[in-house]
Parts: structure tokens; C-alpha cells; sequence
């Protein structure tokens, strides 16, 4: 599938599956009832992750 | 007229102008070969394809119906539409490029048509093509309905509002086919963003201030009454059952997959991921959190409490002076029809490719005469979702999010097919994909029946919700097809 060596675009997908397993699991376990802005702190920073690693992956595919 | 109508109409006008301009400008790119009309001759550049991409994906809903949700339950809209964004940039890192390159060498103008010649099956991208037809209808129908509800707000008339909307989908479709479409989503994207982040500073700077609270309070009071939390507003059910449609929206809705055919080269199409992944995060993260903010607002006393969800930002600018309501009004506009436009263009492309021309068995039909039969169905397509807008049924949210759920069984077909196209060409796997097809859409139409569409999203039959259901029917049937099918 393209020109992304199979490795890069397979971490790209685990990744990607931790990040969603994450956006999941810890607002309905550790953060159920959070307080103030935290949980809308942690969907933000996790979505922001998730974008730099898409913009570094992106980056390292098109040379 | 008051001064906000009188506001309001000037910065209407603006738009319509600047807008139309824009579209008879866009005209001089070509129009004439069906590649340039419907895919824009595959050469958009990263910035265009990628506001075009959001201003498509994030329509009036956005402002009008997820503010409401943020207010009405929390934080958990935030979580609803950032997965939307989360599955949205992994589906596109992995299959973007595959599907980029594939257009080109196929000449895909559709992605009914991309479907049909994957399964190496006509009555496959026929069937494609009406359900699109079915099931994005009531969507187009609710931008209308976001339209006529702004103009209603604001004393302009709620059917003058829809017969706008309806005026401007048609005519920056028909000036200029995709390069209209696409400038004028340009123009209307950073008139969206900017409207959002001006809307969300006169929030935070103006109101909040001059209401005698301050975040620190709003925060206190949201805590309070549990609007911080995923309980007891988003059960684990609901929020399955409002996320799990939206993960495959980049695969299963036509609008969207047709952009990926557009970018010019690869580094147009690597710009057109990052910049809408920005844009996405960007606008999210305000309407949320403007809704958040309004809810802490009542719950302090200094707003009133908005029962009707969809009313909190038609209320919200009442409080601010009437050129910027005006402005955030016409964003709205804006939105709506940014995602009409698309959704009538690709809904009226496939119905001509991929229904009736291969109905008349006309498989070489002269360019002209496809753009003609399109701008006629793009014609009756918008004068339908105008009258469905004129009789205003159910809440915004459910009907967008219900025709995801129609659409979902286009997700195992499409990736399947993305991800082994050998596989998929074999006569196994197109009757496997038919049958998912018609048993997923059949599902979900089964769920809408039973209970009413208002409600099917959410039920859970053995505590399961249907949206899953349907992912689950017709993603078995594709993994059998697909199991016993030997590839090339």
C-alpha cells in the first residue's frame, strides 16, 4: 500500500488506536467525574498529540 | 426593520456578493471536461483542499446544534466531536495516499464510481448511488433547516431563510462545478474560523467580564452540577452510540471522499490532512467550549436557561452588538451551505454516473451532456431538501447523525475494498458487498421504523447500540466475502 515503508504506516496505525483506546477509556474510568476543565483538558491535549504525530508522520511520507 | 435585520442583511449581501464573485472567477479554471467539472481536473492546491475539506465537513451543526449539546450536556460534546477528528486523521494517514493515486489512474469522479470499479460491479455503484440519495437527503435538509432557523431568529422570515440557502447551494454549484464549490469553501471557511474565534474572545473578554463571573466561577459551577464529567450525561452507550457513526464519516460520505481525488500532487494532499486536522481542532474546541461557557452563565443566573438547545447561540448574540451577531449569523449561513453544496454535488454526480446513465446504458455519454443531467438533478436534489426544510422535522442533530448511521455500511465495504482492491474485483466479494449493503442500510432503516429516527440512535437492542449493530451486520458479511475469496 504506497510508498510508506510498511513499519512507519504500521506504528502510525498502533499508535493511532492507542490515541482512540485513550479518548475512551480514561474520561470513563480515571476522569469519570472530573472536576473544572480537566477532562475537557485531556480530550484537547490528547487531540493535539494525536495531530503532531499525523503532521510527523505526514512529514516523513512525502519526502 | 430593527438595527440587527438591517445588520444582518447588509453582511448577507457582502457575502452573497463577494461569494458569487469568487465562484464566477473560479469559472475561468475550466468547466468544460467532466474531470475539471467534478474533480477539478485533479489539481487543487494543499490550502484550497484543505478548507475546502473542513468547511465541507463542519456544517451548521457545528454552531447551531453542538454548541447546544455543550450546553445542554457538558463536556462530553467534546469528546463526541473530537473523535470524529481522531478517527478522521488515522483513517486519512493510512488510506489517503492509496486512494489519491488510485483516482488518478482510474479517473474516478465519484466515489459511487470508485466503489463500482473496485467490486468490478455496476449495479454495486447504482446501489451506492441511491443510497447516498436516500440517506443524505434529510442531511442537506438540515443546513436548510439551520438557515431558516437563523433567519427566523433574527425576523427575517423562516422560508426566506431556506429559499437563500436553497438559491446559493444551486448557484455556486452551477457556476462553476467543483472550482466554484472549492473557492467559495475557501472564502467561507476562514469567514467560519474567524467568526468562531471572534465569537469566543467577545465571550471570554466581553460577557463573561461584564456579568460580574469570571472562568474560575463558571469552572466552580459546571463542577457543581456535574457538567464537567461524563456522568451522568454521556453514558457508556450514548457516547458509543453518537461517536461510533462519525469515526467512518471520511469513508462512508461521498462529500469527503471525493476531496481526496483533488489535490494537485502528494504534497498538496499531505498540506490538505494537516491543515484540516488543524482547522477541525481549532473550531471544535471553540463551539464547545462557547456552549460551556453559556451553560456556566445560567448556572451563575446571568443567562437565561435555553430549554430548546438550538437556540443557545441565537440567544448568545443577543447579548453582543449587531455586527458581530451578524457576522457569527452569517458563519452559520456559511457552514450550512458549504456542506450542502458538496453533499447535492456528489449526491447528483453518482446519481447521474453511476444510476442513470448506466440504467440508459449510455457508458460513453458526451461531457456536456453529464454536466447537463447533473446541474438538472442537482436542481430537483436542492428543491426536495428545500421542501423537506419547509415542513422543519425532528432536531438538526439526530437527522445529520442518523444519515451517518445509513451510510455506515459503506465503511467495511470501502476499507475492504481500500485495502485489498484484488480481493474485492472478484464476483464473491461484490455480492458480499451488496448484501452488506443491503442488509446494514436495512438494519438501520429497521431501527428508524421501529422506534422513530429520533430515537433509533440510541437504541440499544440487548443493551447494544444500533449504530454498532449495524457495523457489526455488515462488517461480518464483508470479512466472509472476503475470507473465502482467493486474491490475484
Amino acid at each position: 500500500m504506497g510508498a510508506l515503508p510498511l513499519k512507519g504506516r504500521s506504528l502510525y496505525i498502533a499508535l493511532g488506536l492507542i490515541v482512540i483506546s485513550l479518548h475512551y477509556i480514561i474520561p470513563y474510568s480515571i476522569l469519570r467525574e472530573a472536576s473544572g476543565f480537566s477532562l475537557f483538558i485531556y480530550w484537547v491535549s490528547l487531540a493535539a498529540a494525536w495531530i503532531a504525530i499525523t503532521v510527523i508522520y505526514l512529514r516523513r511520507w512525502v519526502k | 426593520m430593527n438595527s440587527l435585520q438591517v445588520t444582518f442583511l447588509s453582511v448577507l449581501a457582502l457575502y452573497i456578493v463577494a461569494g458569487t464573485a469568487i465562484a464566477l472567477v473560479s469559472r475561468k479554471l475550466g468547466v468544460r471536461s467532466i474531470k475539471e467539472y467534478f474533480v477539478a481536473g485533479h489539481r487543487l492546491g494543499g490550502v484550497l483542499s484543505a478548507i475546502s475539506y473542513a468547511a465541507t465537513t463542519y456544517s451548521a451543526f457545528m454552531m447551531v446544534g453542538l454548541v447546544g449539546i455543550a450546553y445542554a450536556t457538558g463536556v462530553g460534546a467534546l469528546g463526541f466531536e473530537l473523535a470524529y477528528l481522531l478517527a478522521t486523521l488515522l483513517l486519512l494517514g493510512i488510506f489517503a495516499e492509496n486512494v489519491w493515486k488510485k483516482a488518478r489512474e482510474k479517473g474516478w469522479l465519484t466515489s459511487s464510481q470508485m466503489l463500482s470499479d473496485l467490486y468490478n460491479s455496476a449495479f454495486l455503484g447504482g446501489l451506492v448511488a441511491f443510497i447516498y440519495l436516500f440517506a443524505l437527503l434529510p442531511y442537506t435538509s438540515a443546513q436548510l433547516i439551520g438557515i431558516g432557523s437563523i433567519f427566523e431568529g433574527i425576523g427575517a422570515g423562516y422560508s426566506l431563510g431556506v429559499g437563500v440557502g436553497a438559491v446559493l447551494v444551486l448557484a455556486w454549484i452551477v457556476i462553476g462545478g467543483v472550482w466554484s464549490i472549492a473557492t467559495t469553501d475557501l472564502f467561507q471557511g476562514l469567514w467560519m474560523i474567524i467568526a468562531a474565534g471572534s465569537f469566543v474572545f467577545w465571550l471570554v473578554f466581553f460577557l463573561v467580564p461584564s456579568s460580574g463571573v469570571n472562568l474560575g466561577l463558571i469552572s466552580d459551577a459546571l463542577t457543581k452540577a456535574s457538567y464537567t464529567g461524563v456522568e451522568p450525561r454521556w453514558p457508556i452507550h450514548v457516547f458509543l452510540a453518537y461517536t461510533i457513526p462519525w469515526w467512518f464519516f471520511a469513508v462512508t460520505n461521498p462529500q469527503v471522499v471525493r476531496k481526496l481525488y483533488m489535490p494537485a500532487d502528494e504534497g498538496s494532499l499531505k498540506k490538505m490532512i494537516k491543515y484540516f486536522g488543524l482547522y477541525g481542532f481549532l473550531y471544535t474546541v471553540i463551539v464547545v467550549f462557547v456552549g460551556m461557557v453559556a451553560k456556566g452563565l445560567t448556572l451563575l443566573g446571568s443567562f437565561p436557561d435555553v430549554t430548546n438547545r438550538d437556540l443557545v447561540t441565537p440567544i448568545l448574540l443577543t447579548y453582543t452588538n449587531p455586527v458581530l451577531a451578524s457576522v457569527i449569523y452569517v458563519s452559520i449561513v456559511a457552514a450550512a451551505i458549504t456542506t450542502s453544496n458538496s453533499i447535492v454535488f456528489s449526491v447528483g454526480a453518482s446519481f447521474i454516473k453511476d444510476l442513470v446513465l448506466r440504467l440508459k446504458r449510455e457508458s460513453v455519454a458526451r461531457d456536456k451532456t453529464i454536466i447537463h443531467a447533473t446541474t438538472l438533478i442537482v436542481i430537483i436534489l436542492t428543491s426536495a431538501s428545500a421542501a423537506i426544510a419547509l415542513t422543519r422535522p425532528t432536531f438538526i442533530v439526530e437527522m445529520s447523525v442518523l444519515s451517518s448511521v445509513i451510510l455506515l455500511p459503506l465503511a467495511p465495504v470501502t476499507i475492504a475494498a481500500w485495502i485489498s482492491p484484488s480481493k474485492a474485483s472478484s464476483q464473491v466479494a461484490s455480492y458480499g458487498a451488496i448484501i452488506s449493503l443491503v442488509l446494514g442500510v436495512g438494519l438501520a432503516l429497521g431501527g428508524a421504523l421501529a422506534v422513530g429516527p429520533k430515537k433509533a440512535l440510541l437504541w440499544s437492542p440487548m443493551g447494544i447500540p444500533l449504530p454498532i449493530w449495524v457495523l457489526f451486520l455488515s462488517g461480518v458479511v464483508v470479512l466472509i466475502t472476503y475470507l473465502v475469496t482467493r486474491g490475484d
